[in-house]
């Protein structure tokens, strides 16, 4: 099947801290630590038991220059790439032209490849008006490389990501989605699930990684997804403390501005984590009925995939 | 209440440039998430903050700039401002520092005990050796046990307790376990809390009761009915919670209560006096959350009073119950 990913960028651009914090749990502050990536590493990534793909990571001098690599094999099973641009590292011609190659590399040896820039490193510290003029500055230069190099035809997805906050977890996920057919079949489940229960915003995530698979139609606020995201840490660590992870596990946090984080174990691996009023949380076995609901749901989606 | 139990407690933070004394009590007490603390500029003299702990413990905390320069000052000119009326001195080595680098920081502790046993004699002391993340797992316990030796004996012979000296990080737990053992030292009337929490336990018949303090979750004391072993797990619940609050705080809201479930355990933690949070651990699967609530509330009441210190009123209670 044609659904892995590859990941390009100048060396220390971000993509292996990216990775390891991802699907090896390492911690944020052991990224200053990495060693830089100088061949292509695989990464085989199982989200729940009906999820898998491959992430290829291309070292930052891989040469894209040469025509017959070793490593084409691995470009044409992916149907999607990752490009991480450092936007602490100006000037950024080097690094655009090095995209401008790459796509041009992984378009030839799988045409229908989605093209996804990581605009990396913004961190939470950076002030908007340097934030914004950054992103300007980095969008113009690459689609003046392209319009250059006769390529303003391909589209270009744009994330502003950085490791110290949720956002590199949000992008990573919503690229991911790109590549299961089911996102949206999910997210009919959900609305409805969020109706019966008067819930106003529902994530289904893989717990491991902490990317979500889908999420329901309402609007999209970071915090609820860093709330829910965090979430999954109290989850888990208590569980470890006191017991295992099992298919029982649940858990509510009540904050004091009157919302509700209410946590469901799916199956393994995959749990349900909904933020609600809590005067909405009357009767928690409907809660339980609709849960059961969802789960028979997904089980069917997974099963006609 | 007794004079002394209201005053202002003063505490000394000191060790050299860089060793990370101002992100600790960042962390601690002014809820800094670790991974901002690389932006904190170093201090240029002596910064003061107070702290209410528990209600009735005030904190007045001197955080010292660890440079050459300042430290030569503190040793000779400020002598009498630092360090007298000291009660507690909490000074930080860094781990990594070795060779000369260590002999340099053992000569600065040396000068600095012998200076508090002078201007304060009684004072307590803890030491940290920081960064401990820094040295390998594997390494950490002979580390430890060879820089503890060496900074032990420099207080050789003074008049003053090094209470007990940790290793730590703000990456992990273990800057949780050094704090919480720190003001559990300072806040008054520990003593009743202790017993109290564990007749509360035992009413309970909950397996784990912990009590942590509501703004920093540092450990006031827990109580266990059945012995284990594994000493860190509270800190851990301490480090995971606060980073919690952390992102909580970002959206102007604060927990209120946490339950964790499964199959084996119920995990219940809720606000409980003005100035605490209560954790409560169980694994009987007869017992009812309601019965829980029932029980927590009541012993609110009861917990109130012991920090009004009503003391007597207080043992007169924990001693009527079965
Ligand atoms: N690896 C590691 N680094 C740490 C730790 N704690 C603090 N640091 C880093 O150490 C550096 C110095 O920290 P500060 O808190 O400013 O040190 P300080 O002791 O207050 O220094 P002065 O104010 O100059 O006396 C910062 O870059 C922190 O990020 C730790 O536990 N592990
Ligand atoms: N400021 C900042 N640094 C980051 C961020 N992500 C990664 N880094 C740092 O960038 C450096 C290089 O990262 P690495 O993943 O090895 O880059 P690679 O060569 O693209 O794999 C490491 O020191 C990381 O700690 C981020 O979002 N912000
Ligand atoms: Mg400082």
């Amino acid at each position: 099947m044609n659904n892995d990913i590859c990941m390009f960028g100048l060396t220390k651009s971000g993509k292996t801290s990216m990775i390891r914090v991802i699907f090896q749990k390492l911690e944020i502050f052991r990224t200053f630590q990495l060693d830089p990536t100088n061949r292509m590493e695989s990464v085989t990534v199982n989200l729940g038991s009906h999820i898998h793909f491959k992430i290829y990571e291309f070292s930052g001098h891989y040469d894209l220059n040469d025509s017959q690599p070793p490593e084409i094999a691995a470009m044409e099973t992916c149907s999607l790439m990752i490009y991480v641009i450092d936007s602490q590292a100006e000037p950024f011609n080097e690094a655009v032209q090095y995209l401008r190659q790459a796509i041009q590399t992984v378009k030839q040896r799988s045409p229908h490849c989605e093209c996804h820039c990581f605009i990396h490193k913004v961190d939470p510290d950076i002030e908007d008006n340097k934030k914004n003029e950054l992103l300007q500055q980095i969008q113009k230069d690459i689609s003046d490389e392209l319009s250059k190099n006769s390529m303003n035809y391909i589209k270009v997805d744009f994330h502003v990501t950085s490791i110290f906050d949720h956002s590199y977890l949000e992008h990573f996920s919503k690229v991911i989605q790109r590549i299961l057919p089911y996102s949206q079949s999910i997210q009919t489940l959900l609305d409805s699930f969020n109706l019966s229960c008067k819930i106003e915003k529902s994530f289904l995530f893989e717990i491991y990684s902490k990317l979500y698979l889908a999420s329901d139609s309402q609007h999209f606020h970071s915090t609820n997804f860093q709330l829910c995201s965090e979430m999954i840490d109290v989850f888990i660590d208590v569980t470890c403390i006191y017991g295992k992870l099992d298919d029982a596990g649940q858990s509510q946090i009540k904050l004091s501005d009157g919302s509700i984080l209410i946590y469901q174990t799916v199956n393994e691996g995959i749990s349900l984590i909904s933020i609600m009023k809590s005067e909405n949380l009357e009767r928690p076995f409907l809660l339980e009925y609709n849960i059961n609901q969802f789960r028979q749901g997904l089980a069917q989606i997974f099963k006609i995939k | 209440m007794s004079q002394n139990e209201n005053k202002m407690k003063k505490m000394l933070l000191m060790g050299q440039h860089k060793v990370g004394k101002t992100s600790m009590h960042s962390i601690i007490f002014a809820n800094t998430p670790p991974n901002q603390v690389m932006q904190i500029g170093l201090t240029v003299d002596v910064n003061q903050n107070s702290f209410k702990f528990m209600g009735n413990l005030k904190i007045n905390l001197w955080d010292c700039g660890g440079q050459d320069k300042l430290l030569q000052e503190y040793f000779t000119t400020q002598k009498s401002t630092i360090f007298s009326n000291v009660e507690v001195l909490i000074y930080v080595f860094d781990v990594d520092k070795e060779g000369d680098l260590f002999i340099k920081e053992l000569n600065d502790f040396k000068t600095t005990v012998t200076s508090l046993s002078e201007c304060s004699p009684g004072a307590i002391v803890f030491v940290l050796i920081h960064k401990f993340d820094k040295i390998k797992e594997s390494e950490r316990k002979i580390v430890f046990e060879r820089k503890y030796k060496e900074i032990i004996q420099r207080a050789d012979g003074l008049n003053i307790e090094i209470k007990d000296v940790f290793s730590t990080s703000i990456w992990d737990e273990t800057l949780y376990k050094a704090w919480s053992q720190i003001v559990q030292n300072l806040i008054p009337n520990i003593n009743v809390i202790k017993e109290s929490l564990k007749a509360f336990c035992q009413t309970c018949s909950c397996e784990e009761v912990v009590l942590f303090e509501k703004s920093t979750f540092l450990i006031i004391d827990f109580q266990e009915t059945t012995e284990k072993k594994d000493i860190q797990k509270y800190e851990r619940l301490s480090n995971i919670i606060k980073q919690f609050k952390l992102t909580c705080m970002k959206t102007q809201a604060n927990i209120q209560a946490i339950t964790v479930k499964s199959e084996k355990f119920t995990v219940y933690i809720d606000e409980f006096t003005e100035n605490t949070f209560i954790m409560l651990a169980y694994t009987d699967p007869s017992i009812y959350p309601a019965a829980i609530s029932h029980n927590v509330h009541h012993a609110q009441k009861l917990f109130e009073s012991i920090q009004g210190s009503d003391t007597d009123k207080l043992k007169y209670l924990i001693q009527r119950k079965p």
